[in-house]
Protein backbone atom coordinates (compact mmCIF):
# COMPACT_ATOMS: atom_id res chain seq x y z
CA UNK A 1 0.00 0.00 0.00
CA UNK A 2 2.86 2.36 0.77
CA UNK A 3 4.25 1.80 -2.70
CA UNK A 4 0.99 2.86 -4.27
CA UNK A 5 1.08 6.00 -2.20
CA UNK A 6 4.61 6.79 -3.29
CA UNK A 7 3.62 6.41 -6.91
CA UNK A 8 0.75 8.80 -6.40
CA UNK A 9 2.94 11.36 -4.74
CA UNK A 10 5.59 11.26 -7.44
CA UNK A 11 5.19 14.37 -9.57
CA UNK A 12 4.60 13.86 -13.25
CA UNK A 13 7.51 14.89 -15.47
CA UNK A 14 6.78 18.11 -17.35
CA UNK A 15 5.61 17.37 -20.87
CA UNK A 16 8.09 18.85 -23.38
CA UNK A 17 7.19 18.65 -27.05
CA UNK A 18 9.81 18.45 -29.77
CA UNK A 19 9.36 21.23 -32.32
CA UNK A 20 7.82 19.96 -35.57
CA UNK A 21 9.68 21.50 -38.52
CA UNK A 22 10.07 20.84 -42.23
CA UNK A 23 13.41 19.21 -41.42
CA UNK A 24 12.06 16.98 -38.66
CA UNK A 25 9.17 15.89 -40.90
CA UNK A 26 11.59 15.09 -43.72
CA UNK A 27 13.13 12.41 -41.48
CA UNK A 28 9.79 10.60 -41.17
CA UNK A 29 9.20 7.34 -42.94
CA UNK A 30 6.20 8.66 -44.83
CA UNK A 31 8.37 11.34 -46.39
CA UNK A 32 11.61 9.44 -46.92
CA UNK A 33 9.82 6.93 -49.13
CA UNK A 34 8.41 9.65 -51.37
CA UNK A 35 11.70 11.55 -51.45
CA UNK A 36 13.49 8.43 -52.63
CA UNK A 37 10.92 7.87 -55.35
CA UNK A 38 11.21 11.49 -56.47
CA UNK A 39 15.00 11.38 -56.54
CA UNK A 40 14.83 8.28 -58.77
CA UNK A 41 12.45 10.09 -61.07
CA UNK A 42 14.80 13.07 -61.24
CA UNK A 43 17.87 10.91 -61.83
CA UNK A 44 16.07 9.14 -64.66
CA UNK A 45 15.15 12.34 -66.47
CA UNK A 46 18.69 13.71 -66.00
CA UNK A 47 20.18 10.54 -67.41
CA UNK A 48 17.87 10.74 -70.40
CA UNK A 49 18.82 14.38 -70.97
CA UNK A 50 22.49 13.65 -70.57
CA UNK A 51 22.25 11.01 -73.31
CA UNK A 52 20.57 13.48 -75.61
CA UNK A 53 23.26 16.07 -74.90
CA UNK A 54 26.05 13.66 -75.68
CA UNK A 55 24.40 12.57 -78.91
CA UNK A 56 23.95 16.15 -80.08
CA UNK A 57 27.54 17.00 -79.17
CA UNK A 58 28.72 14.11 -81.25
CA UNK A 59 26.86 15.15 -84.38
CA UNK A 60 27.76 18.82 -83.92
CA UNK A 61 31.40 17.93 -83.47
CA UNK A 62 31.50 15.79 -86.54
CA UNK A 63 30.13 18.52 -88.79
CA UNK A 64 32.47 21.17 -87.34
CA UNK A 65 35.48 18.93 -87.74
CA UNK A 66 34.60 18.32 -91.36
CA UNK A 67 34.50 22.07 -92.01
CA UNK A 68 37.67 23.14 -90.18
CA UNK A 69 39.88 20.32 -91.37
CA UNK A 70 43.17 21.70 -92.69
CA UNK A 71 42.30 25.32 -91.99
CA UNK A 72 44.44 27.63 -89.82
CA UNK A 73 43.12 29.42 -86.75
CA UNK A 74 42.77 32.72 -88.60
CA UNK A 75 41.10 31.11 -91.57
CA UNK A 76 38.57 29.55 -89.23
CA UNK A 77 37.90 32.89 -87.54
CA UNK A 78 37.14 34.56 -90.84
CA UNK A 79 35.32 31.74 -92.58
CA UNK A 80 31.68 32.77 -92.99
CA UNK A 81 30.35 29.23 -93.38
CA UNK A 82 32.08 28.06 -90.21
CA UNK A 83 30.73 31.01 -88.28
CA UNK A 84 27.26 30.33 -89.61
CA UNK A 85 27.48 26.69 -88.61
CA UNK A 86 28.71 27.57 -85.12
CA UNK A 87 25.84 30.00 -84.67
CA UNK A 88 23.37 27.37 -85.81
CA UNK A 89 24.90 24.85 -83.46
CA UNK A 90 24.79 27.27 -80.56
CA UNK A 91 21.11 27.95 -81.23
CA UNK A 92 20.31 24.26 -81.56
CA UNK A 93 22.14 23.48 -78.35
CA UNK A 94 20.58 26.27 -76.35
CA UNK A 95 17.14 25.23 -77.54
CA UNK A 96 17.77 21.74 -76.23
CA UNK A 97 19.19 22.95 -72.92
CA UNK A 98 16.18 25.20 -72.45
CA UNK A 99 13.83 22.29 -73.08
CA UNK A 100 15.76 20.15 -70.60
CA UNK A 101 15.71 22.86 -67.94
CA UNK A 102 11.97 23.36 -68.41
CA UNK A 103 11.39 19.63 -68.09
CA UNK A 104 13.38 19.55 -64.88
CA UNK A 105 11.72 22.62 -63.40
CA UNK A 106 8.27 21.20 -64.17
CA UNK A 107 9.21 17.99 -62.45
CA UNK A 108 10.67 19.79 -59.43
CA UNK A 109 7.57 21.95 -59.12
CA UNK A 110 5.33 18.90 -59.20
CA UNK A 111 7.56 17.22 -56.63
CA UNK A 112 7.40 20.18 -54.25
CA UNK A 113 3.65 20.27 -54.60
CA UNK A 114 3.42 16.53 -53.82
CA UNK A 115 5.77 17.02 -50.88
CA UNK A 116 3.60 19.83 -49.66
CA UNK A 117 0.59 17.53 -49.31
CA UNK A 118 2.63 14.87 -47.56
CA UNK A 119 4.36 17.29 -45.21
CA UNK A 120 1.07 18.95 -44.27
CA UNK A 121 -0.51 15.59 -43.48
CA UNK A 122 2.53 14.50 -41.48
CA UNK A 123 2.50 17.75 -39.57
CA UNK A 124 -1.20 17.46 -38.78
CA UNK A 125 -0.68 13.89 -37.57
CA UNK A 126 2.28 14.86 -35.41
CA UNK A 127 0.38 17.78 -33.94
CA UNK A 128 -2.70 15.67 -33.24
CA UNK A 129 -0.49 13.16 -31.45
CA UNK A 130 1.02 15.91 -29.31
CA UNK A 131 -2.41 17.27 -28.48
CA UNK A 132 -3.62 13.77 -27.50
CA UNK A 133 -0.58 13.38 -25.29
CA UNK A 134 -1.40 16.63 -23.58
CA UNK A 135 -5.07 15.67 -23.17
CA UNK A 136 -4.23 12.31 -21.63
CA UNK A 137 -1.87 14.09 -19.25
CA UNK A 138 -4.78 16.34 -18.32
CA UNK A 139 -7.10 13.34 -17.83
CA UNK A 140 -4.53 11.82 -15.51
CA UNK A 141 -4.26 15.02 -13.53
CA UNK A 142 -8.03 15.21 -13.07
CA UNK A 143 -8.18 11.56 -12.04
CA UNK A 144 -5.45 12.16 -9.47
CA UNK A 145 -7.25 15.19 -8.18
CA UNK A 146 -10.46 13.15 -7.78
CA UNK A 147 -8.60 10.44 -5.90
CA UNK A 148 -6.96 12.98 -3.66
CA UNK A 149 -10.27 14.66 -2.92
CA UNK A 150 -12.04 11.35 -2.19
CA UNK A 151 -9.25 10.52 0.22
CA UNK A 152 -9.65 13.83 1.98
CA UNK A 153 -13.42 13.20 2.32
CA UNK A 154 -12.80 9.84 3.98
CA UNK A 155 -10.18 11.35 6.26
CA UNK A 156 -12.53 14.12 7.28
CA UNK A 157 -15.24 11.61 8.25
CA UNK A 158 -12.71 9.61 10.26
CA UNK A 159 -11.41 12.69 11.98
CA UNK A 160 -14.86 13.75 13.10
CA UNK A 161 -15.80 10.24 14.20
CA UNK A 162 -12.69 10.02 16.34
CA UNK A 163 -12.90 13.53 17.75
CA UNK A 164 -13.23 13.03 21.53
CA UNK A 165 -14.25 16.64 22.13
CA UNK A 166 -17.49 16.08 20.27
CA UNK A 167 -19.74 14.42 22.80
CA UNK A 168 -23.10 13.86 21.14
CA UNK A 169 -24.10 12.45 17.79
CA UNK A 170 -25.79 15.75 17.04
CA UNK A 171 -22.50 17.63 17.58
CA UNK A 172 -20.63 15.18 15.39
CA UNK A 173 -23.20 15.43 12.60
CA UNK A 174 -23.06 19.21 12.70
CA UNK A 175 -19.26 19.28 12.62
CA UNK A 176 -19.23 16.77 9.77
CA UNK A 177 -21.69 18.86 7.79
CA UNK A 178 -19.53 21.94 8.31
CA UNK A 179 -16.38 20.23 7.29
CA UNK A 180 -18.02 18.65 4.26
CA UNK A 181 -19.28 22.05 3.23
CA UNK A 182 -15.76 23.45 3.48
CA UNK A 183 -14.37 20.52 1.51
CA UNK A 184 -16.87 21.00 -1.28
CA UNK A 185 -15.83 24.61 -1.68
CA UNK A 186 -12.16 23.70 -1.64
CA UNK A 187 -12.64 20.85 -4.10
CA UNK A 188 -14.54 23.05 -6.50
CA UNK A 189 -11.82 25.70 -6.36
CA UNK A 190 -9.14 23.09 -7.01
CA UNK A 191 -11.03 21.69 -10.00
CA UNK A 192 -11.61 25.16 -11.36
CA UNK A 193 -7.97 26.21 -11.19
CA UNK A 194 -6.85 22.87 -12.69
CA UNK A 195 -9.25 23.36 -15.59
CA UNK A 196 -8.01 26.89 -16.17
CA UNK A 197 -4.37 25.77 -16.12
CA UNK A 198 -5.11 22.95 -18.54
CA UNK A 199 -7.01 25.27 -20.84
CA UNK A 200 -3.99 27.56 -20.95
CA UNK A 201 -1.66 24.69 -21.75
CA UNK A 202 -3.89 23.59 -24.61
CA UNK A 203 -4.15 27.11 -25.95
CA UNK A 204 -0.36 27.49 -25.83
CA UNK A 205 0.18 24.24 -27.72
CA UNK A 206 -2.44 25.26 -30.28
CA UNK A 207 -0.59 28.53 -30.90
CA UNK A 208 2.71 26.67 -31.28
CA UNK A 209 1.07 24.35 -33.80
CA UNK A 210 -0.40 27.20 -35.81
CA UNK A 211 3.02 28.81 -35.98
CA UNK A 212 4.56 25.54 -37.14
CA UNK A 213 2.02 25.24 -39.94
CA UNK A 214 2.78 28.78 -40.95
CA UNK A 215 6.55 28.23 -41.09
CA UNK A 216 6.01 25.03 -43.07
CA UNK A 217 4.15 27.01 -45.73
CA UNK A 218 6.88 29.62 -45.59
CA UNK A 219 9.66 27.05 -46.04
CA UNK A 220 7.83 25.41 -48.95
CA UNK A 221 7.33 28.79 -50.58
CA UNK A 222 11.09 29.33 -50.36
CA UNK A 223 11.65 26.13 -52.34
CA UNK A 224 9.22 27.30 -55.01
CA UNK A 225 10.87 30.74 -55.06
CA UNK A 226 14.25 29.21 -55.90
CA UNK A 227 12.76 27.58 -58.99
CA UNK A 228 10.98 30.77 -60.02
CA UNK A 229 14.14 32.83 -59.68
CA UNK A 230 16.17 30.25 -61.61
CA UNK A 231 13.65 30.35 -64.43
CA UNK A 232 13.72 34.14 -64.56
CA UNK A 233 17.52 34.27 -64.46
CA UNK A 234 17.86 31.65 -67.13
CA UNK A 235 16.11 33.95 -69.58
CA UNK A 236 19.16 36.23 -69.27
CA UNK A 237 21.79 33.52 -68.92
CA UNK A 238 20.59 31.83 -72.08
CA UNK A 239 21.64 34.78 -74.22
CA UNK A 240 25.24 34.59 -73.11
CA UNK A 241 25.76 30.89 -72.68
CA UNK A 242 27.38 28.38 -75.02
CA UNK A 243 28.73 24.86 -74.79
CA UNK A 244 32.00 23.54 -76.13
CA UNK B 1 28.48 83.97 -12.17
CA UNK B 2 28.93 82.51 -15.57
CA UNK B 3 26.78 79.52 -16.29
CA UNK B 4 28.70 76.37 -16.76
CA UNK B 5 28.31 75.71 -20.44
CA UNK B 6 26.17 72.74 -21.15
CA UNK B 7 28.19 70.03 -22.82
CA UNK B 8 27.44 70.14 -26.49
CA UNK B 9 25.90 66.95 -27.81
CA UNK B 10 28.85 65.16 -29.32
CA UNK B 11 28.54 65.22 -33.08
CA UNK B 12 27.63 61.84 -34.50
CA UNK B 13 30.98 60.15 -35.04
CA UNK B 14 30.02 59.22 -38.53
CA UNK B 15 26.61 59.36 -39.98
CA UNK B 16 25.49 55.72 -40.17
CA UNK B 17 25.92 54.99 -43.82
CA UNK B 18 22.69 54.34 -45.63
CA UNK B 19 22.68 50.72 -46.78
CA UNK B 20 20.57 51.58 -49.81
CA UNK B 21 23.26 53.83 -51.26
CA UNK B 22 26.59 53.24 -49.46
CA UNK B 23 29.53 51.98 -51.47
CA UNK B 24 31.17 48.69 -50.57
CA UNK B 25 34.44 49.27 -48.73
CA UNK B 26 37.51 47.16 -49.33
CA UNK B 27 38.46 44.75 -46.57
CA UNK B 28 35.55 45.68 -44.33
CA UNK B 29 32.08 44.36 -43.71
CA UNK B 30 29.55 46.51 -45.50
CA UNK B 31 25.80 46.18 -45.13
CA UNK B 32 23.90 46.99 -48.28
CA UNK B 33 20.26 46.89 -49.19
CA UNK B 34 18.83 46.58 -52.68
CA UNK B 35 15.19 46.98 -53.70
CA UNK B 36 13.96 43.93 -55.59
CA UNK B 37 10.19 44.36 -55.79
CA UNK B 38 9.85 40.60 -56.18
CA UNK B 39 12.33 40.40 -59.06
CA UNK B 40 15.38 38.15 -58.96
CA UNK B 41 18.50 40.02 -57.87
CA UNK B 42 20.53 38.50 -60.71
CA UNK B 43 23.64 37.31 -58.94
CA UNK B 44 25.08 33.84 -59.09
CA UNK B 45 26.80 32.60 -56.01
CA UNK B 46 29.33 29.82 -55.46
CA UNK B 47 29.89 28.16 -52.12
CA UNK B 48 28.66 25.54 -49.71
CA UNK B 49 30.28 22.91 -47.53
CA UNK B 50 29.64 20.33 -50.27
CA UNK B 51 31.49 22.27 -53.01
CA UNK B 52 35.12 23.19 -53.70
CA UNK B 53 34.41 26.72 -52.51
CA UNK B 54 33.76 25.61 -48.95
CA UNK B 55 34.95 28.56 -46.91
CA UNK B 56 32.20 31.02 -47.75
CA UNK B 57 29.72 32.23 -50.35
CA UNK B 58 31.08 34.32 -53.19
CA UNK B 59 29.45 36.15 -56.07
CA UNK B 60 30.75 34.67 -59.32
CA UNK B 61 28.40 36.31 -61.79
CA UNK B 62 26.26 39.39 -62.11
CA UNK B 63 23.70 39.00 -64.85
CA UNK B 64 23.56 41.73 -67.49
CA UNK B 65 20.44 43.85 -67.19
CA UNK B 66 19.64 42.48 -63.73
CA UNK B 67 18.84 44.51 -60.64
CA UNK B 68 22.29 43.81 -59.19
CA UNK B 69 23.97 45.11 -62.33
CA UNK B 70 21.86 48.26 -62.40
CA UNK B 71 22.64 48.86 -58.71
CA UNK B 72 26.33 48.82 -59.74
CA UNK B 73 27.73 48.17 -56.27
CA UNK B 74 28.24 44.41 -56.20
CA UNK B 75 31.21 42.85 -57.98
CA UNK B 76 32.36 39.40 -58.93
CA UNK B 77 34.34 37.85 -56.02
CA UNK B 78 32.50 39.84 -53.35
CA UNK B 79 31.91 37.57 -50.38
CA UNK B 80 28.43 37.34 -48.86
CA UNK B 81 28.55 36.98 -45.09
CA UNK B 82 24.88 37.36 -44.37
CA UNK B 83 21.81 37.61 -46.56
CA UNK B 84 18.34 38.44 -45.22
CA UNK B 85 19.41 37.42 -41.72
CA UNK B 86 20.71 34.06 -42.96
CA UNK B 87 24.29 33.93 -41.76
CA UNK B 88 26.49 32.07 -44.25
CA UNK B 89 28.23 29.60 -41.97
CA UNK B 90 30.67 26.84 -42.85
CA UNK B 91 27.96 24.24 -42.28
CA UNK B 92 25.56 25.49 -44.96
CA UNK B 93 25.22 23.29 -48.03
CA UNK B 94 25.21 24.70 -51.54
CA UNK B 95 21.46 24.11 -51.68
CA UNK B 96 20.80 26.10 -48.51
CA UNK B 97 22.95 28.99 -49.72
CA UNK B 98 21.10 29.06 -53.04
CA UNK B 99 17.81 28.99 -51.12
CA UNK B 100 18.91 32.04 -49.16
CA UNK B 101 20.04 33.95 -52.24
CA UNK B 102 17.14 33.10 -54.53
CA UNK B 103 14.20 34.53 -52.65
CA UNK B 104 11.29 36.46 -54.03
CA UNK B 105 10.89 39.56 -51.89
CA UNK B 106 10.58 43.32 -51.86
CA UNK B 107 14.21 43.98 -50.87
CA UNK B 108 17.39 42.18 -49.99
CA UNK B 109 19.83 43.05 -47.22
CA UNK B 110 23.35 41.67 -47.36
CA UNK B 111 26.57 41.93 -45.44
CA UNK B 112 29.37 42.00 -48.00
CA UNK B 113 33.13 41.65 -47.61
CA UNK B 114 35.22 42.74 -50.55
CA UNK B 115 38.77 41.49 -50.24
CA UNK B 116 41.40 43.55 -52.02
CA UNK B 117 43.19 41.87 -53.69
CA UNK B 118 40.44 39.31 -54.40
CA UNK B 119 40.86 36.00 -52.63
CA UNK B 120 41.18 33.60 -55.52
CA UNK B 121 43.19 30.59 -56.43
CA UNK B 122 44.55 30.61 -59.94
CA UNK B 123 45.59 27.55 -61.89
CA UNK B 124 46.28 26.24 -65.32
CA UNK B 125 44.46 23.21 -66.57
CA UNK B 126 45.35 21.45 -69.79
CA UNK B 127 42.80 19.25 -71.50
CA UNK B 128 43.11 17.36 -74.76
CA UNK B 129 40.26 17.58 -77.23
CA UNK B 130 40.04 14.34 -79.14
CA UNK B 131 38.25 14.13 -82.47
CA UNK B 132 34.57 13.29 -81.99
CA UNK B 133 34.63 14.25 -78.34
CA UNK B 134 33.61 17.47 -76.69
CA UNK B 135 35.03 19.29 -73.70
CA UNK B 136 31.51 19.32 -72.33
CA UNK B 137 31.66 22.67 -70.61
CA UNK B 138 28.94 25.29 -70.50
CA UNK B 139 30.30 28.85 -70.43
CA UNK B 140 28.69 32.16 -69.60
CA UNK B 141 30.50 34.86 -71.53
CA UNK B 142 29.39 38.25 -70.29
CA UNK B 143 31.51 38.19 -67.16
CA UNK B 144 34.12 40.97 -66.86
CA UNK B 145 36.58 38.52 -65.32
CA UNK B 146 36.33 35.89 -68.02
CA UNK B 147 34.09 32.99 -68.98
CA UNK B 148 32.14 31.53 -66.08
CA UNK B 149 31.78 27.75 -66.08
CA UNK B 150 28.03 27.19 -65.75
CA UNK B 151 27.81 23.49 -66.46
CA UNK B 152 29.94 20.39 -66.78
CA UNK B 153 28.28 17.88 -69.11
CA UNK B 154 28.33 14.36 -67.73
CA UNK B 155 30.67 12.10 -69.67
CA UNK B 156 32.48 14.97 -71.40
CA UNK B 157 36.26 15.46 -71.35
CA UNK B 158 36.12 18.03 -68.52
CA UNK B 159 33.84 15.84 -66.46
CA UNK B 160 36.13 12.82 -66.80
CA UNK B 161 39.19 14.96 -66.02
CA UNK B 162 37.46 16.45 -62.99
CA UNK B 163 39.67 19.50 -62.38
CA UNK B 164 37.51 22.23 -63.89
CA UNK B 165 34.45 22.87 -61.77
CA UNK B 166 31.21 24.75 -62.02
CA UNK B 167 31.69 28.43 -60.96
CA UNK B 168 35.35 28.53 -62.04
CA UNK B 169 36.19 31.55 -64.17
CA UNK B 170 38.30 31.00 -67.27
CA UNK B 171 40.45 34.06 -67.96
CA UNK B 172 42.61 32.69 -70.79
CA UNK B 173 42.28 29.98 -73.41
CA UNK B 174 45.66 29.00 -74.86
CA UNK B 175 47.10 32.30 -73.54
CA UNK B 176 44.39 34.29 -75.30
CA UNK B 177 42.46 36.60 -72.98
CA UNK B 178 38.72 35.81 -73.12
CA UNK B 179 37.19 38.42 -70.81
CA UNK B 180 34.78 40.72 -72.65
CA UNK B 181 34.63 38.42 -75.66
CA UNK B 182 31.17 37.81 -77.15
CA UNK B 183 29.41 34.44 -77.23
CA UNK B 184 30.20 34.12 -80.94
CA UNK B 185 33.89 34.88 -80.51
CA UNK B 186 34.27 32.53 -77.55
CA UNK B 187 32.40 29.67 -79.15
CA UNK B 188 34.31 30.00 -82.43
CA UNK B 189 37.58 30.04 -80.53
CA UNK B 190 36.76 26.96 -78.49
CA UNK B 191 35.03 24.93 -81.16
CA UNK B 192 37.90 25.43 -83.59
CA UNK B 193 40.54 24.12 -81.20
CA UNK B 194 41.76 20.63 -81.82
CA UNK B 195 44.15 18.81 -79.53
CA UNK B 196 45.54 20.53 -76.47
CA UNK B 197 43.62 23.35 -74.76
CA UNK B 198 45.09 25.24 -71.82
CA UNK B 199 42.68 27.04 -69.55
CA UNK B 200 43.84 29.60 -67.06
CA UNK B 201 41.22 29.73 -64.35
CA UNK B 202 40.35 31.64 -61.21
CA UNK B 203 38.52 29.93 -58.40
CA UNK B 204 37.10 31.89 -55.48
CA UNK B 205 38.84 31.02 -52.25
CA UNK B 206 37.43 33.31 -49.57
CA UNK B 207 38.85 33.35 -46.04
CA UNK B 208 36.54 32.11 -43.34
CA UNK B 209 34.71 35.12 -42.00
CA UNK B 210 31.60 35.92 -40.05
CA UNK B 211 29.29 38.86 -40.05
Amino acid sequence: ASQVEKKEEKKEEPLVFEPITIDSLRQEKGFVKTARKQQKELDAIRKKQSKERMALQKTQNASIERLIKGKSKDEIKNDASIRKLIQEQNAQWSEMVERHKKEEWEMLKQQISDQQDILRKLMEAAQTAQMKQLESKHDREIKELNTKQAKISVETSKEVANDKTLKTKGEKDRRLREKKQNNIKRFMDEKKSATIKQGREKEKLKITHDKQLESLSHDLQKLIDVLKVEEEEYKIIQKFEFFA
Amino acid sequence: RPLTPKPQPSPAKEAASDPTTCEIANNHNTVIEIKLENNPIGIQVAGGCDTLVNTGAVIVNILPGSIAEKDKRLQVFDQILEINSTKITQELTCELIQRAVKQVQSKVKMTIYRADPPEVESMEIELTKKPGKNLGIGFFTSNPRGMLVTDIVTGGIADLDGRIQKSDIVTHVNSEKVSNMSVEECSTLLKAIQGKVTFKILRAKPKKRSS
